[in-house]
């Protein structure tokens, strides 16, 4: 039955958790949680999936190297997107349809440290995934004509890791303010997705997908847009594709990225600060 | 619509629990609305170290009322302090206010020990400390053998003990029960309010919320009762009945003559009904200590033999449904 030794003042007293460890805190239960199988099982499918895609891709016979490229931008980070919603939507709407997220916004500095915690731990893993799945790209590549310059993958490499982050944030911040945040987020990501090819660019500008588009293609469009500047890609001579930097795209898009993560950051903190989200329960 | 009946005057001061100690929670003139929903009106109760029992129908804003005493959610008007009239979110009240919410879900991957050492461990315990605390607190709710059961496995009772372990695994100032002991069993229902009776004994304020009256008559000092977003009283029990004494009121009494006794009564008292039904008198006054003074009048001069006398709203279910009448 009972604990007799027990005693409700019998506790060890808890430490003062300063801003930084209250969010390393919640980061480390966030990634304890996440690192089960059952939970990044699904995800880790979806990579692998991806990266067998392009496999199989420079397994046919293209000579176009600009074919990867659509393909990461296509593939690889909208698989990325998606871990990221599966992800940062779970990390406040398991507790906050069980009714327990309070309990959690009770413990000190949590409004804050909280969403910002869980962002992390999220980001964490999403952009571990994005990596592998770069260097599952890389792998494919390697040894066939599509093989991209070293400048092009290392800006590959830096997309995965900006999508990361600005994913999570926008996707954790739906999630505090919508209680169908899972349905919410992927019509957004389908709409946001679609808003540049449709010609939206001005709305496009809040959707990742366009930055990290750009980033990917590192050059704007030109007047007749995307597609002319993937024939551009495909015209170079093969195997030396010369990388089309435009300047300061790296910089301009990058901030971008960073603004829309720092504003759905702000935009979480502010509703849990205001309120425990209800739950769908 | 009648006033509220209410302990403290049409709400300008906040009823207080008459237990010493500085105040654990001040709510002044408190509102909360959810859009066009007003699911708390203008509420001020000042709540002092005690079992207090928050009492009211389902949607009477009882949940809404914890909430914003958790601080968990913001008054649309008033102003809610903690501790000595401390405001939201000061360093002071950190982990000084535990709750358990309402309903039965948790979530169904972390095993029992995994949630509350979460929690423990976001309190600022180390991950060891809130192993070893949160262990000894759902070993004292009887949960030894579930300790890494998943939460989806557990029962609802013993999921409602999970809650419970979570909110007194630390010491806490203001211990916020919402319908704690639904889905508990008889025994553990004992259990768990040894423990809160333990956690008073320590200097904290439990407030349990409940629709099931005779459990809190049975274990708060002090009342607050809400319906429809009103707190229509606040107080001792008895404090609450003397509120009650002056409306009218009715009495049932058991005895070998009712007739005769109920002639006796009429020469006595300002009688508003009586009925005969068998062996029973039921008499209805304008005054229930009036009533109750002509009643002893009227049994010694009538010479009946009493079984037994009942006063509607005697019990917390009497009273309930009095103040439901007055507020409708």
């Amino acid at each position: 039955m009972a604990d007799a030794a027990w005693h409700f003042t019998h506790a060890p007293e808890p430490r003062r958790l300063d801003a930084l460890s209250a969010v390393l805190v919640h980061f480390s239960l966030q990634i304890r949680r996440l690192l089960r199988f059952r939970v990044l099982g699904v995800w880790l499918f979806v990579s692998a999936a991806v990266v067998l895609g392009g496999f199989g891709l420079t397994r046919l016979s293209l000579s176009d190297p600009g074919v990867m490229v659509k393909w990461f931008g296509q593939f690889v980070l909208r698989a990325e997107g998606l871990t990221a919603l599966g992800l940062a939507t779970a990390a406040i709407r398991v507790d906050a349809d069980a009714g327990v997220l309070g309990l959690f916004l009770l413990r000190p500095r949590a409004p804050t440290a909280l969403p910002l915690g869980r962002w992390l731990a999220a980001t964490v893993l999403t952009g571990a995934l994005g990596l592998l799945l770069w260097l599952g790209t890389v792998l494919a590549v390697q040894g066939t004509v599509l093989l991209m310059p070293s400048a092009q993958l290392a800006r590959m490499a830096w997309t995965t890791m900006l999508a990361a982050p600005a994913y999570c944030a926008i996707f954790l911040a739906f999630s505090c303010w919508f209680r169908n945040a899972a349905a919410v987020s992927l019509g957004w990501f389908t709409l946001a997705d679609l808003l540049s090819p449709m010609g939206s660019d001005w709305l496009a500008r809040f959707s990742p997908a366009h930055h990290l588009n750009l980033l990917v293609l590192g050059a704007y469009p030109s007047a007749s847009g995307l597609s002319k500047m993937v024939k551009d890609l495909a015209q170079m001579p093969q195997n030396t594709v010369a990388d089309p930097l435009t300047p300061w795209i790296l910089p301009i898009e990058s901030g971008w990225l960073l603004a829309l993560t720092a504003v759905a950051l702000v935009l979480a903190v502010v509703r849990l600060r205001r309120e425990v989200p209800a739950g769908t329960n | 619509m009648s006033q509220p009946i209410t302990a403290l005057p049409a709400n300008t001061q906040p009823a207080t629990s008459p237990n010493g100690g500085m105040p654990v929670l001040r709510l002044q003139r408190v509102t909360r609305r959810y859009g066009a929903r007003v699911a708390l009106l203008d509420a001020s109760v000042e709540l002092r170290p005690g079992l207090v029992g928050l009492l009211g129908p389902n949607g009477a804003g009882k949940t809404t009322f914890l909430h914003l005493a958790a601080g968990l959610t913001e008054p649309s008007s008033g102003h809610i302090s903690w501790l000595d009239d401390r405001p939201r979110r000061h360093a002071k009240l950190d982990n000084r206010i535990a709750f358990v919410p309402d309903g039965d879900d948790l979530p169904r991957r972390d095993t029992a020990l995994d949630f509350v050492a979460m929690l423990l461990q976001s309190a600022g315990l180390s991950r060891a400390q809130a192993l070893a605390r949160g262990a000894s607190t759902l070993e004292r709710l009887g949960l030894q053998a579930k300790l890494h059961e998943p939460l989806q496995g557990l029962s609802r009772g013993q999921r409602q003990r999970v809650k419970l372990a979570q909110a007194f695994a630390l010491p806490a100032d203001l211990i916020l029960l919402d319908e704690p002991l639904n889905a508990l069993d008889p025994i553990w229902r004992l259990e768990v309010a040894a423990l809160m009776r333990e956690a008073v004994q320590s200097g904290a304020c439990v407030v349990l919320s409940s629709h099931i009256l005779e459990e809190v008559e049975a274990l708060a000092d002090w009342l607050v009762l809400l319906f429809r977003g009103r707190v229509v009283a606040a107080g001792t029990r008895k404090q609450i009945q003397e509120l009650l004494s002056h409306r009218a009121t009715a009495v049932r009494i058991q005895c070998d003559d009712p007739r005769r006794l109920g002639q006796a009564l009429l020469g006595v008292a300002p009688v508003t009904l009586l009925r005969v039904e068998g062996q029973e008198l039921s008499v209805q006054a304008e005054n229930l200590a009036v009533l109750q003074r002509s009643l002893a009048q009227a049994v010694l001069s009538s010479g009946v033999r009493v079984q037994s006398v009942r006063t509607a709203g005697d019990d917390l279910v009497g009273l309930f449904q009095a103040l439901s009448q007055e507020v409708r």
